[in-house]
Formats: C-alpha cells, structure tokens, sequence
C-alpha cells in the first residue's frame, strides 16, 4: 500500500486546493440557511445559490485536478519527479475521496431538516444521501466527461475517466444500498387546471426489494472496482496516441457510462426547466432510447470533428454500444417490474 | 551510460522516433540537434521517462525509467516550454523540490539565484521567458542530479546568462561528472560545449559522432568538371562513400567522411575524373548540419532556384 500513495504528493494537492472544501463548507451552510433546507426541487424556485456554488466548485475541483495530469508543461513537471504512477493514481483518489466524504457530511448537516421530514413519511433514519449532493457529483462527472473526452490529445483521460465513473458507479451503489433513491417523475393538473411536476428521487429504489437492492450494490461496486482498475492499469502503461490500444475497455466504458449519466441528466434538466409546461421527456423506455441515440449521437459527432483518431474513434463506438446497452437494460428492468404501467 | 535501443514513438499517424539507437557515455555534454519536428524534445521526453516508446528501451546503466523513482531523483529535466504553478516565487517552488529531490541543496540553490542576480520573491509565472528559463536552470542545478535533460534551454536565454549557465553546468562536470544531454537548434552554441552530437531527422538518427572527429573526418569537396559525375563514380574515385552529393550541371559539391591522413591524398585520387578544379575544405558543422540536412531532403526551396528548373 505504500507505494500507492504519496504523503508529499497529497499534502502538495491539499495545499493546493483547501478552498475547495471551504467552499463545500459555505455551499453547506448556505443551503442550511436557504429556505429552512428545502431548496433543490422546491417549488418557488428551480435553482439555488447553494445548488450553483456546489456545481461550480465541484466542477473547478475537477479542472483544477485536470490541470495536474492533463496539461504537457504541468506534466512535464509532475511526472518528472520521483514519485510513482501508482502513487500518482492512489494519491489523486484518495483526494477525490475525502473531497467526496466532505461534501458528504456537509450535505447531511444541510439537508437535516429534509431527513427528518423522510423519516416522517416512512424512510428508514439514517439515510444522509442528500439529493443535491447526488445531483451535484452527478451533473460534475457529466461535465468532466465531456471536457475530458472532448480534450482530444490528452494524455491520461483514460485514467481520470475511469476514476470518475468509478465514483459514480460506487454514489449509485450506495444510493441502492441505502435504498434511498430511485427516479420518479410525477405530476398532476392543479385547480387552476395548471401543470404541477414532483420530482423525487427514491421511489425506484424503494420499489425494488432490499434483496435485489444489495445485489445491484453489489454489481455497481464491482463495476466501479473493475474500472478502476482498467484506469489504472491504463495508466500504469500508457502508450497514449499509439494507435490502437489506448487503455483497453476503460474508455469505451467511461464514454458508454457518460453518455447514460449525460442523458439521465439531461432528462433530468429539461424536465426541471419546463416544470410548468406539459411533461416532454415523459420516461419511457423508447423515448428514451430515442433521445439517448439523438444525444450520443451528437457527442459522437463533436467527438470525431475534434479528435480526428482512428483508435477514438472505435472507443466511442464502443462506447455508444455500451450505452444502449446499459439503457436498453434498465428499461427491460423498469418494465419488468411494471414501473410504466 | 545510457543506452537507447530501437526506440520508436508514435503520436497517432505520426512517427516521432523511429528506432533511435544511441550510446550516451556518463560524464560530457551529449548535443542533439535537428531540424524542427525531428524527434529532439520526443526522445528527451523518452529519456525524462514522460513518454513511453512503442518499443525499443532506455536503460541508465542497465535500469529502466517508467516508475523508477531512485533513477528520476537522480535526473533534472528543463523542458522547452517550462512551467511553474500559479502564484508562486522561486523559494516556494524550490522548497517544493527539495520535498521531492533527497539531492536538492538550498545553499546551493541560493548560491545560484544570487549568481544569476534572480529574483525569488516574485511570482515565477510573471517573468519573461528567458527569467523562466534561468529559474528553471537554477533549480535544476539545485537538485545536483546525476543527469541534467534540457531542452533548448539556452535558446531563450541572452547572452550572458547563457555564458553563466554553460559555466555552471562545467562546473558540475568537473565536480560530479554529471552528464548533460541537450537539444537545440543553435549548433555553433553546441559546437563549443558538446562532446558528442547526434543528429536527428524525421525519428530518425542521421549522424552520431564526438565532435572533435566529427570536424576532423568531414571535408567538404568542390569539384568543377566538363562531364558530369554520378555520386558512385564519385565514391569509387575517391575510395570513401558522400555524406552528402550534389550536383548543379557540371559542378559537384560533396561532403566525404574520410581520416585525416586520407585527406592529403584526395585530390590525388579524383584525378581520376580529370576535374578542371578541385577544392577540399574542412567543414563547421554548421555547414555539416546544412549539407546533411539537405542531402535528406530539409530544405527550402529558393525562387531562384525555382526560376532555374522551370
């Protein structure tokens, strides 16, 4: 374990980037004060300062990060000096980790109020998963996703790639393991004959029996172990712009996995911004394969005019097969549970 | 030593190095040089451990760079273009190194910035490129390494910290035989520092040779002749093969590789080819680099010229 991790190195990044948990720290505090906690989905307002300081920090996090491991002249520095790969890969995400549990905590101790009011309706105490914080960490990782496979030429994306959907895989993993939160959209004509979308996140979730929940966990968490490793492994080996094997199944996966949190998102925004007009992307599994082939496809085309590279270019199809697959088999499953009847 | 066996790297379509054998003796200053785009800061960076070659190896006697962490703190890379966080003078990125490099001397390295009259208080970043290059050196001196990879790094400097840097790495040559390896463009600035050369163009290695030999066993020949030759009965007529040829109507300007004590006997032996005038010059390198370059197929074609072939 020791060579997987740089004390130097980490001190070096904390030093580096301790604003950031200040600002989680006020993000935290802000949503505590904001509207007595009940501030994401509420229904006065759609966006929250709380909500815009979380996205913005966590997404300079990222860029900040990025600017370590993707950038030629910073690399030339940092990857001259005598720490390891596999320091550099440990070290950067155990940082991303503890940044990870700090806005964790700080959430909990924000949305305090929202966990009383579950445990009120029936949810088991204990359940902390702020929805902000899983709408945050998710909207952050779309975004890295496509700076990072729309970067190009860059050197160790494969990596930061799979490391970012690790994580994601692990929050959804908890998210299960909890039997927290799901996805659910409804809505409802108000007495003035007006549109009223809810939004919640745990229904899903809550539908499946804690037997499957642990067994999905438990799929989830291979998934993110098994990612990161394939990051690592491509890291640890980079041959980077060679041709054909720039990291084997990690970027395939990260851009397949993107491209699904990407949609979901999406989806997600869309909905939220046309809260009060007729539901669009009403979740239907052809709808929704529909749009995720619309969207993937555009990436796909961003991609490819600004990459120019063969071996990308068979990634992102890869990556593409991934995605439709992974939708195409949670809507089996959303069916098959009869979540559409 | 360092050896460097059939390295090749790629970037996509592009093929940086293409099966690079070289020797790089301990204790001298190792010149690269090479038109642009030849593979120079490529095979630096394979050498700093930063890009992993396709195949081929690098080995610093007999140990590989990827993740060797013994062998990188004994190495101090410049790169061309040099980076320094934001927001931080000199003294904190020294402290930062000396974090990291066991060999990192402070005294040493306030030795230098006094030397070169740097300023360590102020933000790296808001120097010019040249002031850059002189904090880069001076950290890299700092860090004593055994092996000091610079790229171009005396391109950006003006002349008398250019003289001050040259005499500090001489200094450390004499005192710790390290071993210098440097790229630039400039070769009278390499002509007088380096022991060895090599030449790069396209990946590939055209010339490898100490410099004093090198200078010594290159002529360059001017022939003036009623028929035109062929670069073979050249060869054959003079018992050595061209480092370069070529050929303007009845005119033949050649670069000969050849021992010094056969070139007293060349103009003897072209007499064979009944030349109205023979010239045989030593060469600057210079003139090498020109004459090899274009030999190769480098060079720029001039309206004259153009004008001619038309």
């Amino acid at each position: 374990m020791k060579d997987m991790f740089d004390r130097r190195l980490f001190c070096d990044i904390l030093r580096k980037n301790w604003f950031w948990f200040v600002l989680s720290f006020f993000a935290a505090i802000t949503n505590l004060l904001h509207d007595e906690g009940k501030v994401l989905w509420s229904e006065e307002t759609s966006v929250q300062p709380s909500m815009i300081v979380v996205l913005v920090g966590a997404f300079l996090v990222v860029w900040t990060l990025g600017r370590y491991f993707l950038r030629q002249s910073s690399r030339d520095v940092f990857e001259t000096l005598p720490v390891s790969r596999k320091a550099y890969w440990g070290t950067a995400y155990v940082f991303l980790m503890l940044l990870g549990a700090w806005y964790l905590l700080w959430c909990y101790i924000g949305e305090a109020d929202f966990n009383k009011e579950y445990a009120a309706q029936g949810m088991p105490a204990g359940w902390v998963f702020s929805r902000y914080f899983a709408v945050a960490i998710l909207y952050v990782i779309a975004v890295a996703m496509a700076v990072i496979v729309l970067s190009g030429s860059t050197e160790g994306k494969t990596y930061i790639l799979a490391g970012l959907m690790a994580m994601c895989l692990l929050l959804f993993a908890c998210i299960y393991l909890t039997d927290g939160y799901g996805f659910e959209h409804s809505g409802g004509h108000t007495s003035t004959g007006e549109w009223k979308s809810e939004y919640t996140f745990y229904l899903c979730a809550r539908k499946i029996t804690t037997a499957v929940n642990v067994v999905i966990a438990a799929v989830l968490a291979a998934a993110a172990v098994v990612l990161t490793w394939l990051g690592r492994k491509a890291f640890l080996r980079r041959k980077p712009e060679s041709g054909n094997e720039t990291g084997g199944w990690a970027e395939p996966l990260g851009i397949g996995c993107g491209m699904v949190i990407m949609l979901f998102l999406l989806e997600l925004l869309i909905e939220r911004t046309l809260e009060d007009a007729e539901p669009f992307f009403h979740v239907s599994s052809v709808k929704l394969v529909a749009v995720t082939a619309l969207v993937i496809t555009a990436i796909t085309a961003g991609i490819l005019w600004k990459t120019r590279q063969k071996n990308k270019t068979r990634n992102i199809w890869k990556g593409m097969g991934i995605a439709l697959v992974i939708l195409v088999s949670f809507n089996l499953v959303l069916i098959g549970m009869g979540y559409f009847n | 030593m360092i050896a460097i066996t059939e390295v090749t790297k790629r970037f996509g379509d592009k093929e940086a190095l293409a099966g690079i054998t070289l020797e790089i003796p301990d204790g001298g200053i190792y010149g690269i040089v090479g038109s642009n785009g030849a593979g120079k800061s490529t095979l630096l960076r394979v050498l700093a451990g930063i890009h992993e070659p396709e195949s081929g190896a690098v080995r610093y006697d007999g140990a590989a760079v990827p993740d060797n962490t013994e062998l990188l703190g004994q190495m101090a890379y410049v790169s061309d273009n040099v980076w320094f966080p934001p927001f931080k003078n000199l003294r904190q990125i020294a402290k930062f190194y000396r974090r990291y490099y066991k060999s990192f001397s402070m005294e040493r390295f306030e030795d230098l910035v006094k030397r070169l009259g740097i300023d360590t208080e102020t933000e790296v970043r808001r120097g010019s490129r040249g002031m850059q290059k002189q904090a880069a050196m001076a950290l890299a001196i700092a860090k004593c390494p055994k092996y000091y990879l610079l790229d171009e790094t005396l391109d950006g400097l003006d002349i008398v910290m250019r003289d001050a840097v040259k005499e500090m790495l001489f200094d450390d040559l004499c005192e710790r035989q390290a071993t210098v390896i440097i790229t630039s463009h400039s070769l009278r600035e390499l002509e007088n520092m380096c022991d060895r050369l090599a030449l790069l163009h396209q990946g590939k290695l055209i010339l490898e040779s100490d410099v004093e030999s090198m200078k010594e066993s290159l002529v360059k020949l001017q022939l003036a002749l009623n028929e035109p030759v062929t670069k073979e009965q050249l060869e054959a007529a003079a018992g050595v093969p061209c480092v370069s040829f070529e050929r303007n109507s009845k005119t033949v300007t050649a670069v000969l590789r050849m021992e010094r004590a056969e070139q007293a006997e060349l103009e003897r032996r072209l007499a064979v080819l009944h030349p109205l005038m023979t010239e045989v010059a030593p060469l600057g390198l210079e003139e090498l680099f020109l004459s090899v370059m274009k030999a190769n197929g480098y060079s720029v074609e001039r309206p004259e010229e153009k004008g001619e072939a038309l």
